[in-house]
């Protein structure tokens, strides 16, 4: 599906040029634009885009991004579109920038001991190789690394980017100095050091105890720290690491936990001057007021997991719903969000989304996951909203970018593709109206194909993982597929009847702009008939108006058997379809006859009863198995002719139906020849692999007795005698061919497959209709009584007269498919076919009886409605009563589940005289 | 104690016959290897010649030698000799691989070689000549290296080059993680730089003192003026090697586990001054990281897994590299190594070899990642790793062409001396059930025969055990990912 909704096209710079003399230059430059406009160069249409900048409108729809050399250049709604880059039109996508995770646990924390430690560069543990697609794939483009908070300071983060090229994936080497105030980082392990060499005279000292061991213990210590620090007194590698980054005023970015945490830094930073800020917040809500006043950002870590039940928490009442009640008092102040603890980053869009709960709008979640990290992160310059100068690091989702059920489609890391989900062949189209049949319609309700079948259609449908979403909007109005109950398309003017037994199916190839152009219009099936039937009646095809390959096209092979008995023929009804019907019956009746001695033979064989092989009783007969008279050893005499004496060769001749082969060693040839030919029970005609001046030898010869061949050898005109006797028997026994019913077995043989009778076996057997044409009611009346004569199901086409036996139409549940003229004369009034019959319970279809003119096929629809048939009575006679009429109505013709995915977008109901086609898929893929 | 006194018996007891004896006779004067096919690796090869050995060196090469007339002449027509193979790098000859500290720089494995090992007697029925004993992974700075050849019962005897290399590791050795594996080179090499400060600063008021001044300067100063006061031998231990390193008088041996190792590598050798003595020692990942890699120009050495298998998280869809074909294409030279898992036929180099021609790399280039190359990132390229005049006389003749698998190795010659012949191998020919083992019967009460057997079990298992270890990090590795 994504081949076909993420569709480039390139916008060429040559565009309309008459002046000659240009053309040559702008040849020349050709090369150059084209190579440049490549890779990470390009301009982005979308449904939706979300810019996320400041002072920004919410969202662009529709939306335009202009990237060059992966940079945001442009973003808005109706922009200008550079014509030297190439144009990827991402149609329902919605597009929002990378999202930013400024707390997770994507590196370990280190395994340092020391309690302050700021040598501790998170970056050592980043792989800038590393395939982060599981990230990627929920749309996080950038991270901030940790070194940890299990100690009261860990080292310095730093932050990267997870897509794009390896070195340009660090965005900040040492990003901040991390201090936690957390509770975990109290008691850290004594410190030891080891003599190095170890040695017998010096003993392990005893460990140092480190600080913190309480609130009070940690900002002693690293004042401490920093006064040692500071000092530069050559205290040590964490020490010098400090004071460079102290020296350097890299924000502090301190882990907090409980609401006194909090305010110990708040009030750190404000001691000692510097810029920063907090991360967690679990208490966050007790002290919402003094975070806002102090003007300190805060990375929020949401507190409940989405892949975990929480764990139990007792009976204290603050912590129900703590995001909630956190998040409420939070508004307004600079909060970015982040997966719980835990968690891994892939959680980070939906954890945001349920921030929603406390009231946050849209933008404002949004916002907390892209330009408010980037900003606390100080990052804001390069990414975090889709706005010019910012790096182009774009997220495309399938739906609206917080709604549970969207997916990420593609994501771009400067502009590059750091990922694109993998087709899963899979659409859903949401819709005001869904039309399944004409019984059931559903308002805002959704359809869902898999692998190009309708798999779920209903109010709540499934999204599968990296399904495309088509949103239709409320006007949509979502129709099965158009059928064609009567149609040439693809027979390119070819006007001849075809023969019996030829499957228009053989036609089926890559569809060409006529077929696309029906397709578009909303025809997505036609029922395929040659211009002219046999006599004998010809086949037609269901076949589809796209698809990439011929199984994706073809409905049914044989979907009726079209016979014409309206070209003056009286005796059409007893001269060709009675005729042609009785020889059906017999090829069934055989048919059936096999089938039921299958059967029973399958029953016997499964009790383990004795099957006989032999003849036997009236279903095995003598014609059944033979002994094999020709397979063994041969001694052949030739003689007469040129040769002088007899002489002797052998012959080796295998038997396999009715075909022979063998060998043969010919006197004064130094190597065996080949003998091939056939046998049919008496005579054995063949010839002899031998290169002579006029061809091979040719054998004619009969089985004159058992074991005994009779015949010539001819090469050119020279005869030569052959006499040959059997001498050694294989022990193989020959079945004849033409009579055999039972196979070695004993399991019956099935009879010969006539190509021309299948489709009137079928139709026999019920599973496919007639296609009659006719026209005046006596033939009507005639057709209905060999229809019930046989009962076959009919389908009539044009059927003029059809309005004197309505009763029996619908008693026979026989549909019409009325002629293209909607308004014709009765009777000196005007008469409309498709509305009388419809209304009178007979079922009715439309055709156009053209190639490509079926893409007005609709009109005759609006036609009728305008004369006075009901919207929903057309739309059906357009879709189920076709499919219904022609028994092909678990595969097209409505919108149940199992049928085809061809379904047609229409923005209101399709007999408005203003409504348009919007979108047709086939299959489940889009006709573009 | 009792158990590893009976294994060296038996070991001995086995052994003497072709790996003591032939390492204690003295060879003779001259030796002419005639009439073979001559795999030179650095030059053509010659399709019939001579290699002529004198005094355990190479003294002639090619189709038509004079063979002195005192020369003992072995003719090894349809026969192939090649250059010894080396393997680059090997704790498999150690009695353990790495020592529980991570900075080890006053380490040698001189202490560590078990030449009781049956590696060595491995090494040597596969054509190895020269391995570079080096410790493992598991290290930040490791001890010194040398280069071994697998015949001789003391290290000393067996050792080609003392000194080679320092191991370092910039992957986390066992129990650690990145950010402190790194922290703890970064404040290594501070504290050697502090210690060198000061040892100057002592040198200079030393100096004062013997002509019975009083300091007139500052410290800062003192260090300055104290540089050039410092000898050799002042260094203590634990920093000697270092200083050495540092001032590029000592090779590194620098393992990357990952793609982006290489580059945290790349830069600490840069950072401390022994760059141009490195050789990476690269993972099986490293190969993604081929641009930095080719830019570095150094060595490099691949681990035994050739193939990388990757499976996408999204789709399950698995792509496969062949690593070294990677490293071909990019025209960098390199090292291959035998598994050490020795129920592998990775475990041969030249199988090794023979993979990467399977997988399309030159045949000329697959010779030298177990020649010439080794011995060049070892800086023994001028003494060994190929068939030319004046070289160690480290010979391998094998029954056909080394790359085909159905090759036996037949001689090998170190220093001159025919170190291995195949129809005297015993344990081949036990193993093959051409000859049944002599001492069968009586042991086996004893725990002779069966310990013997389980002492390999052992060694077979703490390898894999290594390499289950590593696999799994690397799988951890993943998952954090």
């Amino acid at each position: 599906m994504s081949s076909s909704n993420v569709n480039s096209t390139r916008v060429g710079p040559l565009r309309r040029r008459g002046v000659s003399l240009l053309i040559a230059l702008a040849a020349l430059s050709l090369g150059s634009v084209s190579a440049q406009a490549e890779g990470d160069s390009f301009v982005i249409r979308a449904k939706r885009v979300y810019p996320v900048a400041k002072g920004s409108s919410t969202y662009f729809e529709p939306g335009v991004v202009v990237v060059r050399e992966g940079r945001i250049v442009a973003v808005g709604q109706d922009i200008e579109i550079p014509s030297d880059l190439r144009v990827i039109d991402l149609k329902d996508a919605h597009v929002v920038p990378g999202f930013i995770a400024a707390a997770n646990a994507m590196t370990p924390h280190h395994t340092g001991d020391e309690s302050i430690a700021a040598g501790y560069l998170a970056l050592d543990a980043f792989d800038t190789y590393g395939k982060y697609s599981t990230a990627l794939a929920e749309g996080v483009t950038t991270v901030h690394l940790d070194p940890g908070s299990h100690r009261l300071l860990t080292g310095q983060g730093a932050i990267v980017r997870l897509g794009g090229s390896p070195a340009t994936r660090v965005l900040q080497e040492r990003a901040d100095l991390t201090i936690s105030f957390d509770e975990s980082a109290y008691n850290p392990p004594k410190d030891v050091t080891y003599q190095t060499p170890a040695s017998s005279d010096v003993a392990i000292p005893p460990g140092v105890r480190q600080r913190p061991d309480s609130r009070l213990g940690q900002y002693v210590a690293i004042d401490e720290a920093l006064a040692v620090a500071q000092s530069g007194t050559s205290p040590g590698f964490h020490a010098d690491a400090l004071a460079r980054a102290w020296k350097d005023r890299l924000p502090l970015r301190i882990h907090v936990d409980r609401s006194a945490d909090i305010n110990g830094a708040v009030r750190f930073l404000y001691n000692h001057k510097r810029k920063g800020y907090l991360v967690g917040g679990a208490n966050a809500d007790i002290v919402a007021q003094q975070i806002a006043d102090a003007q300190v950002s805060l990375v929020y870590i949401m507190g409940d997991r989405l892949d975990a039940i929480s764990e139990d928490l007792g009976t204290d009442p603050d912590v129900i719903e703590r995001d909630i009640l956190a998040l409420k008092k939070l508004r307004g102040a600079s909060v970015a969000l982040a997966p719980p603890a835990g968690a891994s980053v892939d959680q980070l869009r939906l954890a945001a989304a349920t921030a929603m709960r406390a009231g946050l709008t849209e933008s404002e979640t949004l916002a907390a996951i892209t330009r408010i990290p980037a900003e606390i992160l100080g990052i804001a310059d390069r990414t975090g909203s889709i706005a010019p100068g910012k790096e182009a690091d774009l997220v495309i989702m399938s739906g609206p970018p917080l709604a549970t059920s969207s997916h990420v489609k593609r994501v771009y890391v400067g502009g590059t593709i750091a990922f694109e989900a993998p087709d899963v062949d899979a659409v859903v189209v949401h819709a005001g109206t869904i039309w399944i049949d004409e019984n059931t319609r559903i308002h805002n309700g959704s359809v869902l194909i898999e692998k190009g079948r309708i798999s779920a259609v209903g109010t709540s449908v499934p999204h599968p993982r990296f399904a495309d979403y088509i949103d239709a909007g409320p006007d949509g109005f979502v129709t099965p597929g158009f059928i064609d109950a009567f149609g040439h398309l693809g027979l390119d003017g070819d006007t001849g009847s075809l023969k019996p037994s030829l499957s228009l199916a053989s036609m089926i190839g890559v569809p060409d702009v006529s077929e696309l152009r029906v397709a578009r219009s909303g025809v997505t099936t036609v029922l395929t008939a040659p211009y002219s039937a046999s006599p004998q009646g010809s086949q037609v095809a269901a076949i589809k108006t796209a698809g990439k390959t011929r199984d994706k096209r073809l409905v049914r092979d044989a979907a009726s058997v079209y016979f014409d008995l309206r070209k003056g023929d009286p005796a059409g009804v007893t001269g060709k379809l009675k005729p042609r019907l009785e020889s059906g019956k017999k090829y069934l009746e055989k048919w059936q006859k096999y089938e039921k001695d299958l059967a029973e033979w399958k029953e016997k064989k499964a009790k383990g009863e004795k099957i006989d092989t032999k003849k036997n009783g009236d279903a095995v007969d003598e014609e059944a198995v033979e002994e094999d008279p020709l397979t063994g050893t041969w001694d052949v005499t030739i003689s007469g002719g040129p040769i002088p004496e007899p002489q002797n060769a052998t012959m080796l001749l295998n038997l396999d139906g009715a075909d022979v082969e063998g060998r043969i060693r010919i006197p004064g040839q130094p190597d065996e020849a080949k003998v091939s030919g056939t046998f049919d029970g008496k005579h054995l005609s063949g010839q002899i692999d031998i290169e002579t001046p006029f061809g091979p030898p040719a054998i004619e010869a009969d089985l004159t007795e058992p074991d005994h061949l009779v015949g010539t050898l001819q090469v050119s005109d020279i005869i030569i005698d052959l006499d040959a006797t059997r001498t050694d028997k294989a022990p193989v026994q020959f079945k004849v061919v033409k009579s055999r019913k039972r196979g070695k077995d004993g399991r019956p043989l099935a009879p010969k497959v006539d190509e021309g009778l299948e489709p009137i076996r079928a139709a026999l057997e019920k599973k496919i209709p007639l296609l009659v044409a006719t026209t005046n009611q006596q033939q009507i009346e005639q057709v209905l009584d060999v229809a019930g004569e046989f009962e076959v199901g009919v389908v009539l086409l044009g059927a003029e007269g059809a309005s004197t036996h309505v009763k029996k139409l619908v008693e026979l549940a026989v549909g019409v498919v009325v002629p293209t003229k909607i308004v014709r004369w009765l009777n000196h009034a005007p008469y409309y076919q498709a509305d009388d019959l419809s209304r009178k319970g007979v079922s009715v279809a439309f055709q156009s009886n053209a190639e490509d003119g079926a893409r007005s096929l609709r009109n005759l629809g609006l036609h009728a409605v305008e004369q006075g048939m009901s919207p929903d009575a057309a739309l059906s006679a357009f879709t189920t009563r076709p499919s219904t009429m022609f028994k092909l109505a678990d595969e097209i013709g409505s919108l149940k589940k199992g049928c085809h995915g061809d379904l047609v977008i229409f923005n209101g109901h399709p007999f408005e005289a203003g409504t348009r086609v919007k979108r047709v898929l086939v299959g489940g893929e889009e006709v573009e | 104690m009792n158990r590893r006194l009976s294994i060296q018996t038996i070991i001995i007891a086995l052994g003497a016959a072709f790996v003591v004896a032939p390492a204690l006779a003295s060879p003779p004067a001259k030796i002419a290897l005639k009439g073979g096919r001559i795999i030179p690796v650095v030059g053509e090869d010659i399709p019939v010649g001579t290699v002529l050995i004198e005094h355990g060196k190479i003294k002639a090469v090619g189709k038509d030698v004079e063979i002195p007339y005192d020369a003992m002449v072995i003719d090894i027509s349809g026969k192939v000799v090649m250059p010894g193979m080396i393997d680059a790098h090997s704790s498999r000859g150690l009695d353990i691989r790495n020592e529980n500290l991570d900075v080890t720089p006053f380490l040698d494995v001189y202490d560590a070689i078990d030449p009781s090992k049956l590696y060595f007697e491995d090494a040597l029925r596969d054509g190895v000549t020269s391995i570079h004993a080096i410790v493992g992974n598991n290290c930040v700075i490791g001890g010194l290296s040398r280069v071994i050849h697998p015949i001789g019962i003391t290290p000393d005897e067996m050792t080609q080059q003392p000194s080679v290399s320092l191991k370092l590791s910039v992957s986390p050795q066992r129990g650690s993680d990145r950010m402190a594996q790194l922290a703890t080179f970064r404040e290594t090499f501070r504290e050697l730089g502090e210690y060198l400060e000061n040892l100057a600063e002592k040198k200079y008021e030393e100096s004062l003192e013997k002509k019975d001044e009083k300091i007139k300067v500052g410290p800062d100063e003192a260090k300055k003026l104290g540089k050039d006061l410092i000898k050799p031998e002042d260094y203590d231990d634990k920093h000697r090697n270092l200083v050495k390193l540092t001032r590029g008088q000592l090779g590194a041996f620098v393992y990357a586990g990952r793609a982006g190792d290489v580059a945290a590598a790349a830069s600490l050798a840069k950072e401390h001054g022994f760059f141009k003595r490195t050789t990476l020692v690269l993972g099986a990942s490293c190969y993604k990281a081929i641009d930095e890699v080719k830019s570095a120009n150094r060595p490099v050495v691949l681990d035994s897994k050739l193939l990388y298998r990757e499976e996408n998280p999204i789709t399950g869809k698995i792509t496969e590299t062949f690593i070294p074909r990677v490293y071909a294409d990019a025209g960098v030279a390199f090292s291959l190594l035998p598994s050490s898992n020795t129920s592998l036929a990775e475990r041969y180099l030249n199988y090794q070899a023979a993979r990467c021609v399977r997988n399309g790399v030159s045949r000329q280039a697959a010779l030298e990642a177990i020649t010439i190359n080794p011995a060049r990132a070892l800086g023994i390229g001028d003494r060994f790793g190929s068939i030319e005049t004046g070289k160690t006389a480290n010979l391998v003749v094998m029954s056909g062409d080394p790359l085909d698998f159905s090759s036996w190795v037949d001689l090998v010659y170190i220093n001159g001396i025919r170190a291995y012949e195949r129809d005297d191998d015993i344990r081949l020919k036990q193993l093959l059930g051409e000859e049944k083992p002599e001492v069968a019967e009586p042991a086996k009460d004893e725990k002779g025969n069966g310990e013997a057997a389980g002492d390999k079990a052992a060694k077979a298992d703490t390898d894999s055990a290594e390499d289950k270890s590593e696999e799994t990090s690397e799988k951890a590795e993943k998952k954090k990912e």
